[in-house]
């Protein structure tokens, strides 16, 4: 026995197992008190929310309702939260009902604190409310969030300004939203969507500012937003000797817009010497042409560039003036064997006749 | 109309609250339902109700398949079918009065619309052949 404990690698194995025991029971001890915690909080909101919607319900088909000001904090929490997805699933005079309530409740307060000195979930919940409540006094405390490096809480604070004063916060943060590349395309969508016109305007203003990257996110947002520009801002944007990029994310914008009045420029575009603007001016041709622009089409199947001569076929074959069944006639009659390959690929995508 | 039945197929717990809130302060008895497995289950042994609300986003059954299930049901296509979603896309919009909705509310929602529209649908002329 003596000799089986003087052994060191083994006494050092038997430390090890006690400690590593030790680690995982006190693991296991922490999960369970996190659970117990985190079921504590979920019973507790449960329990709120059963006292409060009620309330709530009365209030929003109009009953006046006793207001409470006296709760502790976490019920003060939880009161925002639920009172915000009341406020963002109701529409019309429910709504209104439902805000003066909450501002009778003090919520404003509440949440106007919280902007100044919550941790980070309370702050993310104060922006949404005081952007719901369209709180002025909330700019410094929201201009300050935007900045911020968190992705959530500056485009939640971002959404809450624009809530408040869309002019003032389209001016302030139009150069955040086009070069912040954190802040999604499809969620600057959703927040600008109540906001489009003023966007616009400010975008228009600010446009000698701009950079070339912010033109290019610019022209990326409106394409995606279905707005429209001044002819001669996109003229600019649309000269030959533009930027490649900037060309491209104009000739997305114009395919999406379908504008006509800049078709002059686009088929001077379909001779860039850059393969990819040629390419997209293509695509875009192949949105907004006519019968009148079958032949021009029919051109740049023999484009040196694989991608825009393919673009080209396509865009042919979604000709309402055009179509499938012609697309299979002019395959059959071509001679240039790379023409034909971008039709045989058209045609088969199209579901023609092989 | 006090004894009038409608049949709440939403899984939100909140939304569901008020809304059964809403209707049973108009009179109406509520069935509950919080997903599609459940509605559909519900409807093969139940007899039909009078007007059913919807939410399209469901688990386990899809809106859209469960409103084509009643739209081709003998008799569950005779109850009015109003949907309250927050798919407000052109495209499903379309799509839920093509797979047999009656009716279409995007949320946000105003109750006291939503209250106007159960009412017509459910006046004299209300339930559909």
């Amino acid at each position: 026995m003596e000799a089986f404990f003087s052994d060191q690698v083994l006494t050092i194995a038997l430390y090890a197992t006690a400690i590593a025991s030790a680690i995982t029971a006190l693991l296991m001890v922490m999960i369970g008190i996190f659970r117990w915690m985190f079921h504590a909080e979920s019973r507790r909101d449960e329990s709120f929310a059963r006292e409060w919607q009620p309330i709530l319900a009365e209030v929003i088909l109009g009953s006046s309702m006793p207001v409470n000001t006296d709760l502790n904090p976490q019920r003060q929490l939880t009161l925002l939260r639920l009172w915000n997805y009341w406020h963002e699933s109701l529409a019309g005079q429910a709504n209104e009902r439902l805000k003066q309530f909450a501002l009778a409740c003090g919520c404003d307060r509440i949440a106007l604190e919280l902007a100044r000195k919550g941790n980070r979930a309370q702050k993310l919940l104060s922006a949404i409310t005081l952007g719901n409540f369209r709180h002025g006094q909330a700019w410094p405390f929201l201009r300050e969030m935007v900045n911020r490096k968190d992705q959530v809480l500056s485009l939640r604070a971002a959404r809450a300004l624009l809530q408040i004063h869309p002019e003032r916060a389209a001016g302030e943060l139009l150069h955040l939203i086009l070069q912040r590349q954190d802040w999604e395309l499809s969620v600057l969508i959703n927040i600008l969507r109540q906001s489009r016109e003023v966007f616009r305007d400010q975008l228009v203003h600010q446009w000698p500012q701009l950079t070339l990257k912010e033109r290019e996110r610019a022209f990326s947002l409106c394409a995606n937003m279905n707005v429209s520009l001044p002819p001669a801002l996109v003229h600019g944007a649309l000269r030959m000797d533009s930027a490649v990029t900037l060309l491209v994310a104009a000739l997305l914008w114009l395919e999406r817009l379908q504008d006509p009045l800049h078709r002059t420029q686009l088929f001077l575009l379909l001779d860039h010497p850059h393969a990819c603007v040629r390419a997209q001016a293509v695509q875009t041709l192949g949105a907004l042409g006519t019968l009148s622009d079958v032949g021009v089409m029919v051109e740049m199947l023999h484009d040196n560039d694989a991608q825009t001569r393919l673009l080209a076929a396509r865009g042919l074959a979604q000709m309402p003036s055009f179509g499938i069944e012609r697309l299979g006639t002019l395959k059959e009659e071509i001679a240039d064997s790379r023409a034909y390959q971008a039709l045989a690929v058209a045609n088969a995508e199209h579901g023609g006749a092989r | 109309m006090g004894s009038q039945t409608i049949l709440l197929i939403e899984d939100d717990p909140n939304m569901a609250y008020l809304l059964k809130f809403v209707l049973q302060r108009e009179g109406f008895a509520v069935e509950h339902l919080a997903d599609g497995h459940l509605a559909r289950e519900y409807m093969q042994t139940h007899s039909i109700v009078d007007l059913v609300v919807m939410d399209l986003m469901l688990p386990y059954v899809d809106g859209f398949d469960l409103l084509r299930w009643m739209r081709d049901h003998e008799l569950w296509r005779l109850a009015p079918r109003i949907v309250l979603s927050a798919r407000e896309q052109e495209a499903d919009v379309v799509k839920a009065f093509e797979a047999g909705a009656d009716d279409y509310v995007k949320k946000p929602f105003s109750p006291a619309e939503l209250m106007s529209r159960v009412r017509r649908h459910l006046g004299p002329k209300g339930r559909s052949a």
